[in-house]
């Protein structure tokens, strides 16, 4: 006769048996496939590496060598560059689209659908769809501007007009994402503040500014957190449509740690501004948590 | 590249809650008036690579602009197919995404089910670590993952210390090794496990049914609107990568689509007719997959609480 208790015990051994070993080949895969690659693209920034050589070890030379190179420094410039501008303007543009799609009729569903398709395809595909457009011969819009008049622009080959042209695809690709988001935000928020402050007299405003900008704040946090990682990741783009030129003038930084790693063969100098790139996100990310995260904390 | 999944997420209520339409006045008006405005600013590259898709290479470079193709021609999708390899990208793509997409529905709802259901010491820390994963973007990992791949063990022609061969380089293995389990997908299954009823399982376990039998007979089948979910916003999110299987594959025939694309273009001169052929040709399934499947992608926002 074995008592309760010891039976209790063996079925909680074999739960737990059985828990490490459903667990175990997704974890062993997480240690090969991302803990070992983050370790070791730490030691590989430490290194000079071709792949074909051994590494050596060189200490901080690549972190210092980065810093003064002027390809490097742009690329970082034009990085935080196309944050500073699709960044406010996806958030603005989305908010403004979710209002207007918040409110009830006919057809929302399809507009719905229309602001997102460009979420669910690829940077590939979203960067030959508007290099066709902006093409500078026989493209849509440089023919619809001579149409009115204006004169055509050279845009992807133009060192001013380039960055502009990925910013605003990147925008395209990523408005119907914010869209969404903020419409389940504003979902959340219920009818009855709107209803008491009408009552008491406020207009439209004065609703936005008192009740939907403040209780939409954890929603415009999360999209704007989002937001940073995925704008200092930009690649695809700028890879296929201009890649990083004209004069260096639209290069980011994965384009260069992409560049650096396979096509000069420098793991180290790739691993090393891959490293400063984790740097920058996480700054800004938890300086962003940090900022405006107490404030909405719910 | 393992986070790849890109969180479309849709409102759980927007489709349920229905507000009664309010009858049409002038304010209304001007928001669906700014609204279709707005739609046909987003939707005119889609029409424009339809269009162009269906000229001849000289109508396309006609002045003045010329609109509607005139005759109606296949012929640069034929191109694109045949001619540009498109079908092998294609059947690539198919097979890397669908691939992905199964394995990591798979593991995610069995990781999932482990650390929704099942009771032992550890299990929040691993939960948590498993988390803080989600924080690390692809571009630092992905040299070492390279590396990884090429010096594989025993595979590939290399030796037991991954000398000597190319490892999974250039292979379906290769493409798909980063995508096989994401973090998210095991967080989606758990969320969505965590609400089923302890009865279940309890009443398997009474009549002696194992651990993996609870899984497999009762929590899998539950699991499955959650697991077409976690399927198709995988799937979208592999098929439409770039960065990997641009690091991953040297030879021509084992492209997938974005990168098909990406090397389409000429140096000197492009076809345009055919490239965005090869676009409409990429584009068409995700864009099916997410009209036919839009609950689904709806319901991953339902289940995570991300907000």
């Amino acid at each position: 006769m074995v008592s309760l208790s010891v039976r209790l015990q063996r079925l909680r051994y074999r739960q737990a048996f059985w828990a490490w070993v459903f667990l175990s080949p997704g974890l062993v895969y997480f240690a090969i496939f991302l803990i070992l690659p983050v370790l070791a693209s730490v030691y590989i920034s430490f290194t000079n590496w071709d792949i074909l050589t051994p590494p050596r070890w060189v200490g901080m030379a690549n972190y210092t060598e980065l810093l003064q190179n002027s390809a490097i420094q742009r690329a970082i410039l034009n990085t935080f560059y196309y944050a500073a501008v699709t960044i406010p303007v996806t958030i603005a543009l989305g908010l403004l689209l979710a209002l207007a799609l918040n409110r009830a009729f006919f057809g929302r569903t399809f507009f719905r659908i229309i602001y997102y398709l460009p979420v669910v395809i690829s940077a590939a595909a979203t960067a030959l769809l508007w290099m066709w457009i902006f093409q500078s011969q026989v493209g849509l819009l440089n023919h619809l501007l001579a149409w009115a008049g204006l004169p055509k622009q050279s845009w992807l080959v133009s060192p001013l007009y380039a960055m502009p042209v990925i910013m605003w695809t990147g925008i395209w690709q990523s408005l119907g994402w914010s869209v969404v988001v903020f419409l389940a935000g504003l979902q959340n928020i219920s009818e009855m503040y709107y209803e008491a402050a009408k009552i008491d007299g406020a207009d439209s405003g004065q609703l936005f500014r008192y009740i939907t900008w403040p209780l939409l704040a954890p929603t415009t946090l999360f999209v704007l957190v989002i937001l940073i990682i995925g704008s200092l990741q930009v690649f695809g783009t700028v890879l296929i449509m201009t890649d990083g030129g004209p004069l260096n003038s639209t290069t980011v930084i994965v384009h260069q740690v992409y560049i650096n790693a396979f096509q000069y063969l420098r793991m180290g100098y790739g691993s090393a501004l891959g490293i400063i790139l984790f740097l920058f996100i996480l700054l800004l990310a938890l300086t962003n948590l940090r900022l405006f995260g107490s404030s909405t904390a719910q | 590249m393992s986070q790849r999944t890109s969180p479309p997420l849709f409102p759980p209520s927007v489709g349920n809650r229905r507000r009664r339409a309010r009858p049409w006045n002038l304010s209304l008006l001007l928001v669906v008036g700014a609204l279709t405005l707005g739609a046909v600013i987003f939707m005119l590259p889609f029409l424009w690579m339809v269009l162009t898709s269906l000229k001849s290479d000289r109508q396309v470079r006609t002045i003045p602009l010329l609109l509607w193709p005139d005759p109606l021609l296949f012929e640069p999708y034929v191109r694109a197919w045949v001619g540009a390899n498109f079908s092998q990208y294609t059947l690539n793509s198919l097979i890397v995404s669908t691939a992905a997409a199964a394995v990591n529905a798979f593991l995610s709802a069995l990781m999932g089910y482990t650390l929704a259901r099942l009771r032992f010491r550890g299990r929040e820390v691993v939960f948590t670590l498993i988390l803080s994963t989600l924080m690390v973007p692809v571009q630092i990992a992905f040299i070492p993952m390279f590396l990884i791949v090429a010096r594989m063990p025993l595979l590939g022609g290399n030796d037991l210390l991954g000398q000597g061969g190319s490892g999974l380089l250039d292979t379906y293995a290769g493409l798909l090794a980063p995508h096989v389990i994401t973090a998210f997908g095991i967080f989606l299954l758990r969320q969505f496990m965590l609400g089923f009823p302890t009865d279940l399982e309890d009443a398997a376990r009474v009549d002696g049914a194992s651990e993996f039998m609870i899984f497999w007979r009762i929590m899998l089948p539950l699991s499955v609107p959650a697991l077409i979910t976690l399927f198709l916003l995988h799937f979208t999110g592999v098929w439409n990568d770039l960065l990997w299987p641009l690091v991953v594959t040297n030879s021509e025939s084992m492209r997938t689509l974005p990168l098909g694309l990406s090397q389409l273009r000429g140096t000197l001169y492009t076809e345009w007719n055919m490239v965005m052929a090869g676009t409409a040709i990429s584009v068409i399934p995700t864009i099916i997959i997410f009209i036919i499947g839009q609950r689904y992608f709806q319901r991953s926002i339902a289940i995570t609480g991300l907000k």
